[in-house]
């Protein structure tokens, strides 16, 4: 799987982990399921320096809770992330979804996986063969635990466009 | 691998012991934790959060980041406005 980064002074030798707000599975390191969509991503969100980084690394996915190709684990996920929304809507708040999976990993629930694949729609339009249809699935893994994550290295460098 | 059957019941265990105000009271506080904002090139985020008190009040907006769509994960500064 792909881990897109801006290119830095020095070469990575472990993904960074991201706790931004739409890294919605939570504090996690994150990796792309295909790689244009690594590529996508370093040309849409890693500009900084002008050139991202793709790299690449084995996943023992063993323990991941499967959202994109597992029926059973996607919809128990789905069924526990709407118990705590209910309750949360009860109380007049309306969470994000990064908050609803900060809970369950906080809670020690979600950290029994060592991650959890899920998948979003991409706006990336060589994805669309009729408009606005998204035929490929953007799928990311957000791993917990990084022992699974072996051979860690460059891909390749590319210059954002 | 996880049985599915039983994290769910120790789920259902864990949220009836939670009530609306407990697990808003854990929101917030995990919101006041991870109060953070971005500064774009040549501008201040406008956080949808009001601070009572500020104290930094820069005279003129400094350059940080390069881009703002900066997405870099290891880049997280409080709100300075």
């Amino acid at each position: 799987m792909f881990h897109t980064q801006e290119r830095r002074d020095v070469r990575l030798t472990k993904a960074v982990e991201c706790s931004r707000d739409n890294a919605w599975l939570g504090t996690a390191w994150y990796f792309w399921y295909h790689e244009d969509d690594a590529i996508s991503w370093g040309n849409k969100s890693k500009k900084r320096t002008g050139y991202y980084e793709i790299y690449e690394a084995d996943i023992n996915r063993e323990n991941i809770l499967d959202t994109v190709f597992n029926e059973e684990s996607y919809l128990f996920w789905l069924k526990q992330i709407e118990k705590v929304k209910k309750i949360l809507l009860m109380a007049g708040e309306k969470p994000t979804l990064k908050e609803l999976n900060e809970y369950f990993k906080r809670k020690d629930i979600w950290t029994r996986f060592s991650g959890v694949m899920f998948q979003d729609i991409s706006f990336n339009a060589d994805y669309f063969i009729i408009k606005y249809f998204q035929y490929k699935k953007r799928i990311q893994l957000a791993v917990y635990d990084y022992s699974i994550v072996s051979n860690f290295n460059l891909h390749f460098e590319g210059k954002c466009t | 691998m996880v049985d599915l059957k039983e994290l769910e019941k120790e789920i259902d265990a864990l949220l009836e012991t939670e009530t609306p105000e407990t697990l808003k009271k854990w929101l917030l506080e995990y919101r006041n934790e991870n109060l953070e904002t971005y500064m774009g090139l040549g501008s201040y985020f406008r956080s949808p959060l009001k601070l009572e008190t500020c104290t930094i009040q820069p005279t003129k907006p400094q350059n940080i980041f390069d881009s703002t769509n900066d997405d870099s994960c290891d880049h997280k500064y409080a709100n300075a406005a």
